[in-house]
């Protein structure tokens, strides 16, 4: 081999063989290559996104198709006919707009309880000295490892047995507890682990001397924290208010045992339970689906920097 | 000197105690208590409507030889496997390819990530409709490659597969995200040397990617692991666990016999099968990554 082809380059020295023109080949060939190479990336991500994106692109397409096409053959991507009026039977007939409000209470009360709690306690656990600070710690961290489904049955029971509350008489029994109420959705997950990771990791970050210059200016421990440091902790704030409305939001599986009235489902159980009702009304279903993943898709679309930045950082899944 | 300072000292600990306090109460409330009330209940016979009968080890044993439950089992480890690794493989060379100075690069990271952020009963909707053996869009597609329609979820042997392809795509964006983030950590330094010893692309990968990606993989597979292992809605939604159980899973199970058949001692007990087989995932991969962090 001669010392201009390296062995890292074998295409260039079959080239350099067979032609006169060495010059222009070695210049020409890995560049139409490296072309072909770009395209075909940009091609097989192209189809990747479509692969990924599609499903979403049918409920939409559907969720504005007349109810006569939605069993169409061949199946129509784009309808015949826009009928917007889908979201309107939606949200009125199968009663998502109650099913919204219901998300939202139960997505946005958690969300501000955990803002509240976790920034205090990842604030405490990152910047004050107090007895039994890393046993406690360790304990929230070593709670992740207890799954939801062992911990669901007993609460369940706990919740049907609280005194005095739904029917219930001073032991508990006779009625239904807090069952059907959006206290027993918020409670379980008023805070979160993750939560208070991502926040102590942050408040570990900013400078201590704040706090001590807080201190001399006559702060109390709690005005410190209030208008020193959190107000900084913006951007944690927004990645862990993010993480705790989606999950709550798409939550599914506490809502569904707790919850057997109509009126108090979320907006998950709404449209899994309409499943079987409307099975043939797929055009309002999808409707529904576009309702319920809605504000999902734009606290992403807007927040999605802090979003991916907050994932790939935690390596958690939110 | 000394007593002054424990004095000035006293309201930061009063304060740090009183500042974790909700949280950790809320967790002894909503995690302990109930983990502990659990593992009582697995000990017992409990209908909701009566007192809890203390019944030794009968549950445990009882699982032992039940078929349904040995058939969730088995479903939720196929799905756990046959989600996490091909998803990995999968989202590596999307990463990969992501990691190249490419335009628009925020579009299809956007693109990738969007299914993870949308709820399992949303997506499992749309894909009830995508499935649809009459007249669903993946059956016209078979139909224009001239392949006839199936029942991609009421034929047993292909109910599971269709759930697991459902969790591929539903996990990829997550992966890829995380992947791409190790890929910026790798120093390009090394790249360079390797391509100087004269290393072409598939050697370089072996010998500095695959390596240093070691922990970043065994991340991904801890956190969808432990999310797979508890699948539950999309299989709530698309299946019920059918067709004859082919789809049944243990977090199903647990919730069909609490919460349908009222066998909470049962159902609790199946729950800490769960528990046991998920720590025991998560050691061992925790174990894996202590020892690939040794590059």
């Amino acid at each position: 081999m001669t010392g201009v082809t390296g062995p890292g380059r074998p295409d260039i020295l079959v080239l350099a063989d067979g032609h006169g023109q060495h010059s222009r080949c070695v210049a020409l060939r890995p560049l139409v290559l490296k072309r072909i190479g770009r395209l075909l990336l940009y091609v097989v991500l192209m189809g990747g996104a479509v692969v990924m994106v599609s499903p979403f692109m049918w409920m939409l397409s559907t969720s504005v198709t007349p109810a006569a096409e939605v069993f169409a053959w061949p199946p129509r991507l784009i309808p015949s006919a826009l009928r917007v009026d889908n979201y309107r039977e939606a949200l009125v007939k199968l009663d998502f707009s109650r099913y919204f409000i219901n998300s939202l209470i139960v997505a946005g009360v958690s969300t501000l309880s955990v803002l509240i709690l976790d920034s205090l306690a990842g604030y405490a656990f990152a910047r004050l000295r107090f007895p039994g600070r890393g046993v406690l710690f360790s304990f929230i961290l070593g709670t992740v490892m207890i799954p939801v489904q062992v911990t669901m049955i007993p609460l369940f029971i706990m919740f049907r047995a609280v005194p005095l509350a739904g029917g219930n008489d001073l032991l508990g029994t006779g009625g239904t507890g807090l069952i059907d109420t959006y206290s027993a959705l918020i409670f379980p997950g008023m805070a979160t682990t993750l939560g208070v990771y991502i926040m102590r990791e942050f408040f570990s970050m900013l400078p201590p001397d704040l706090l001590d210059a807080a201190r001399i200016d006559g702060c109390s421990e709690f005005q410190a924290f209030c208008r020193v440091y959190l107000p900084l902790a913006k951007p944690a704030l927004a990645t862990v208010g993010m993480f705790t409305f989606t999950e709550s939001w798409n939550a599914f599986l506490w809502p569904l045992i707790l919850t057997t009235k109509p009126e108090m489902r979320t907006l998950q159980l709404g449209l899994s339970s309409y499943k079987d009702q409307y099975f043939a009304d797929w055009h309002l279903l999808m409707a529904a689906a576009v309702i319920t993943s809605l504000p999902i898709f734009l606290i992403f679309l807007v927040g999605q920097r802090q979003f991916i930045k907050g994932v790939a950082l935690s390596g958690l899944k939110a | 000197m000394s007593l002054a300072r424990e004095l000035r000292r006293k309201p930061e600990a009063l304060a740090g105690l009183a500042f974790v306090l909700p949280m950790v109460a809320l967790f002894l409330v909503v995690r302990v208590v109930p983990a502990l009330g659990a593992l009582y209940l697995s000990f017992t016979e409990y209908s909701i409507t009566d007192a809890p009968r203390w019944v030794g080890l009968a549950n445990y044993l009882r699982l032992l030889d039940d078929d349904i439950f040995r058939r969730a089992v088995w479903n939720t480890v196929l799905y756990t496997v046959g989600t996490v690794f091909p998803a990995t493989v999968l989202a590596l060379v999307f990463a990969m390819m992501l990691d190249q100075k490419i335009k628009g690069l925020a579009v299809f990271r956007t693109a990738y990530y969007i299914p993870a952020v949308a709820s399992m009963v949303t997506v499992s909707m749309i894909w009830l409709y995508i499935f649809n053996a009459q007249f669903g869009v993946l059956n016209y597609a078979l139909s224009l490659l001239s392949i006839p329609r199936q029942g991609w979820l009421d034929d047993p042997a292909l109910a599971l597969p269709s759930i697991i392809l459902i969790g591929i795509w539903k996990n990829l964006g997550y992966n890829i995200v995380i992947y791409l983030a190790g890929l910026q950590g790798i120093p390009a330094h090394l790249y360079e040397a390797a391509r100087v010893d004269g290393a072409n692309a598939w050697r370089r990968f072996w010998s500095v990617t695959w390596p240093l990606l070691l922990p970043t993989t065994l991340l991904i597979w801890l956190m969808t692991g432990i999310f797979a292992l508890q699948v539950f809605d999309q299989i709530f939604v698309l299946t019920a666990g059918g067709p004859a159980d082919a789809t049944t899973s243990v977090v199903f199970e647990i919730y069909r016999n609490g919460f349908q058949y009222f066998k909470m001692g049962y159902a609790s007990a199946m729950a800490f099968v769960l528990f046991a087989i998920i720590l025991t995932a998560s050691l061992l991969s925790l174990r894996l990554s202590a020892r690939a962090f040794r590059y």
